[in-house]
């Protein structure tokens, strides 16, 4: 039962806020004036609380702000305060708002809210709690309207509102008469209801729940979709590349032949920009240019003197023995019965989506406009605005699509230095990172050592330690904000740690007696941040890969090692059925294994189970069989989406990815040397299973997967070869 | 700087570039069509393939003096728009795309593919799309939807089915 089932038992739904037009307009606002305003109340705490848990209850009041316009022609405009990166939740919340307001999903024109500071740190996509924190919102607002809608009806055909129904965008009498939603929509907006809302029951869902495509699969498919890069708004902005450091934290010392690149053909402007260095948004050199293409010949020929940077002289090894020195150690002693204590390292990984940092901004002299796709933006409001010496007010971001994220667009790197540049070169400009600064400078999952030991006692796993020490993962984003209600400014005291043991990374679904997770972080100049399923990622993996180690030091079966382990029937259930529909234990040639890995987070459950064949050059995916637990789906088809996403994803950080650091640069520049799951690795047979609902309202999917399945990845390949796997990426380090 | 002269998805154009321009920035800085994305500059992820002649290319790495007098078909060519190529359709049916920035370069390497090997073995699709890099992981869509085209599910022209419209920018 969701908080807003709980509440509308006892008290009324929350007062829809009427904007004034001649159509109904609603946003569903709290009126706080109003003395029986429902504010969503705090319910009692679950025994396991998920962070984005408190997103969504700290949000609470922020979320029910949706703007819904019942146009005259029967369409319905929704803008979501979110952002569609590639996890379809455009489609799973117009789904949900269409269905609730009894509306075909055809009539649905779908925006992305822009930057709207009213919104707070709501606004915030990310957490994999977009589909989770808005179900309720659409239930109730969509209520609401359904409740105006037969007012309004019933006042024309002065029926009682409680004769009428309401069905694909029509109010309909007994009789069989129909009036529009568009028709209705002026009195609705003034109509006082005589009929109180009343919430959908799950099985009065018709969209809910209904396989379908993402509602711009055609326009992607046919080359309409349009991504930053392709605007047509602001047809002067010229084409701007930055060049930014090579070594972590260098600013500019000097630009040593401007007026030599400034004749070459093409090239319009050379502006330095100082960035944003204390939230390690780089500074660099922009090259404004007629097109990318001579931007980026002129990038190359421009020399550029650097100051040193704060790492110059960290190479790999001192990273590593910098965080072995802060890694607390494990603590539990040898029982005589049984140990394992084992040592792992997880390099640098990017985000690298497919589409680098792009932005475009026109900086006038009272307003600065941007169109860019930062995933909490009104973060990047305040700061463009501070930086940048104008009022928040002053500072309009335009949401569009991004191609990819995978957390990248957390920070707001693009918007900000596009803002920045304008400002300085005095024109509108388009700023897109080539792919070798995306790579080198772009941020990063930050790399990270570990510690985990388990002991036996009695032929039981009597304690499970994981010590975790990695190169501090920048917060300062937003998040923090929306614990603390402050900015958070200096290396995210506290709320890392709070981030840490509230997310997947502090839980693990298994009776191992007693436990002990930690994270120690230390400060260094490559910019990082919150990357999919962000600690959990490294965490939960290896969590995964000690468990498939118990289960063979204790001589048990892996598959049948967590089922007994697991700690509730909801957790086994998701796991057989990853076992059955992917055969468990069926017959594989030498070199070929079946590998499992689990995962819950987001009040969702996942099971991977993967086939490796690791009798080629380098290892393959040749089966992949997944079941989930997503507590109740609006989308099969885009959950499927997600969980094979995070197959692939999971695949390359343990076989594939890596980032290296050498002497304060990142080594790797383009898809030659920063490697990622091809079409050669991705398994020809992939399935998804998905659970019925098994709760009222979803969990989130987005990026529950990837832990569970870089396990499968891993374990396989170590049933197949018999090594341990221990150093990533395997590719490069055998084990 | 010559002025170089060839179609684009069927459409005569004219431009004014230096022959070694790469095709990618004359098609979307100069000519204004963003069909085709840049996604490396390099020729190592696809992001940007188009079909020249017949072939499959990488836009970012051709330069605009070799395709004079040539044909460019870019994803927005494939199709009117309303009454899809089958592998445009096969596409939209397996819901292959995620954040869908690479999808242009898969479906223009697919139809090549396709072209030239009408009933591709797994092999054969794992060779021909190997140049296709997505973030997503949408790889096994794709490989559905390559042999849902080779075994004739979809013909050509078909309709759209009714969803909702996607407005890009809030007004």
């Amino acid at each position: 039962m969701s908080i807003a089932d709980k509440v509308i038992g006892r008290r009324r739904l929350l007062k829809a806020f009427l904007i004034a037009g001649p159509t109904l307009v609603v946003a569903g606002r709290l009126d706080l004036k109003s003395a029986d305003a429902y504010i969503p109340g705090t319910p009692i705490l679950p025994e396991h609380q998920d962070f984005t848990d408190i997103f969504i209850q700290l949000d609470g009041p922020f979320l029910y702000d949706l703007k819904v316009e019942m146009k005259p022609d029967n369409r319905v405009y929704f803008e979501v305060p979110r952002m569609d990166v590639g996890q379809g939740v455009m489609t799973t919340i117009a789904t949900m708002m269409a269905d609730n307001l009894d509306v075909p999903l055809e009539n649905m024109d779908v925006a992305q809210s822009k930057a709207e500071p009213k919104r707070a740190d709501a606004q915030l996509t990310g957490g994999s709690h977009s589909t989770r924190s808005l179900w309720d919102p659409c239930r109730v607002i969509g209520a609401q309207i359904r409740s105006r809608m037969t007012s309004a009806a019933a006042l024309q055909w002065k029926l009682p509102a409680a004769m009428l129904r309401t069905q694909d965008g029509y109010v309909i009498a007994p009789d069989g008469r129909k009036l529009s939603y568009g028709s209705l929509s002026a009195v609705a907006a003034t109509v006082t209801p005589t009929e109180a809302p009343r919430l959908k029951k799950p099985e009065e869902y018709k969209l809910i729940g209904q396989p379908r495509p993402r509602i711009n699969a055609r326009d992607i498919a046919t080359g309409r979709a349009t991504y930053c890069m392709d605007l047509t708004e602001v047809p002067d902005a010229v084409p701007t590349i930055p060049l930014l450091w090579e070594r972590h934290g260098a600013t500019v010392k000097s630009i040593d032949n401007v007026a030599e690149v400034m004749a070459m053909p093409g090239v319009i402007a050379i502006t330095p920009f100082p960035g944003m260095p204390e939230m390690f948004i780089p500074g660099g050199v922009a090259i404004s240019a007629e097109t990318f293409g001579i931007a980026k010949r002129a990038k190359n020929a421009l020399k550029v003197t650097w100051t040193a940077g704060p790492m110059d002289g960290m190479s790999d090894p001192q990273i590593d023995e910098l965080l072995g020195k802060i890694q607390e150690n494990c603590v539990a002693p040898d029982t005589g019965e049984g140990m394992i204590d084992a040592s792992f390292r997880w390099p640098y990984v990017s985000h690298a989506p497919m589409e680098t940092n792009t932005a475009v901004a026109r900086v006038t002299a009272d307003k600065v406009e941007i169109w860019s796709g930062p995933q909490i933006p009104n973060t990047a409001v305040r700061n463009i605005a501070k930086a940048l010496n104008y009022g928040e007010n002053q500072v309009v971001i335009h949401i569009g699509p991004r191609g990819g994220a995978f957390g990248r667009s957390l920070f707001h790197d693009a918007p900000f230095q596009a803002a920045q540049i304008s400002k300085l070169a005095g024109r509108p400009i388009k700023l897109m990172w080539m792919r070798e600064e995306d790579l080198k400078v772009g941020r990063t999952r930050p790399t990270s050592v570990h510690h985990l030991r388990a002991t036996i006692k009695g032929g039981q796993v009597a304690t499970f330690e994981h010590r975790m020490a990695c190169a501090e993962m920048d917060l300062r984003h937003g998040l923090g904000d929306i614990v603390s209600h402050q900015l958070v400014s200096h290396n995210n005291p506290g709320v890392d740690d709070y981030f840490f043991n509230q997310s997947g990374s502090g839980n693990l679904p298994y009776n191992v007696g007693w436990r002990s997770i930690s994270l120690q972080q230390h400060l260094l100049a490559v910019p990082s941040g919150p990357w999919r399923v962000v600690y959990a990622g490294q965490v939960c993996t290896l969590n995964e890969i000690l468990i498939d180690e118990l289960a063979r030091m204790l001589g048990k079966d892996e598959y049948a090692f967590r089922r007994e382990l697991l700690v509730s029937d909801k957790h086994r259930r998701v796991l057989d059925l990853a076992a059955h529909e992917g055969q468990w234990g069926r017959p594989l040639p030498k070199g070929v294994a079946q590998g499992l890995g689990f995962h819950e987070e987001y009040h969702s459950l996942a099971a991977y189970l993967m086939e490796v064949d690791t009798r080629g050059p380098e290892p393959r995916m040749t089966k992949c069989t997944i079941a989930v637990d997503p507590g109740f789906t609006v989308n099969p088809q885009g959950t499927a989406s997600g969980m094979y996403s995070c197959a692939h994803d999971g695949f390359a950080a343990v076989f594939k990815a890596a980032m290296h650091i050498d002497k304060g640069t990142t080594r790797e520049s383009n898809w030659n040397d920063y490697k990622w799951t091809r079409m050669y690795d991705s398994a020809p047979d992939m399935s998804c299973h998905i659970v019925p609902n098994t709760q009222a309202e979803p969990g989130g999917i987005g990026e529950l997967g990837f832990p569970a399945a870089a396990a499968a990845a891993a374990n396989a390949w170590a049933r197949a070869t018999g090594k341990k796997p221990r150093n990533f990426p395997i590719n490069e380090y055998g084990a | 700087m010559p002025t170089i002269n060839f179609t684009v998805d069927g459409k005569p154009v004219s431009v004014n570039a230096d022959n070694n321009e790469e095709l990618l920035w004359v098609l979307r800085d100069r000519l204004g069509i963003n069909s085709v994305k840049y996604g490396c500059g390099v020729g190592l992820d696809g992001v940007c393939t188009a079909i020249v002649n017949g072939q499959a290319v990488r836009t970012c790495i051709t330069p605009v003096g070799s395709v004079a007098g040539g044909h460019v078909t870019t994803v927005a060519g494939l199709s009117d728009g309303e009454h899809l190529h089958p592998v445009q359709q096969a596409w939209v049916d397996n819901d292959v795309a995620q954040c869908g920035y690479c999808q242009a370069g898969q479906i223009m390497s697919a139809v090549a593919l396709l072209n030239k090997n009408p009933h591709p073995t797994d092999d054969d699709i794992d060779k021909a799309m190997a140049g296709n890099l997505c973030r997503c992981g949408t790889y096994f869509r794709i490989r559905t939807a390559i042999k849902q085209v080779a075994a004739g599910k979809y013909a050509p022209g078909g309709e759209a089915k009714p969803t909702a419209k996607t407005v890009y920018y809030a007004k």
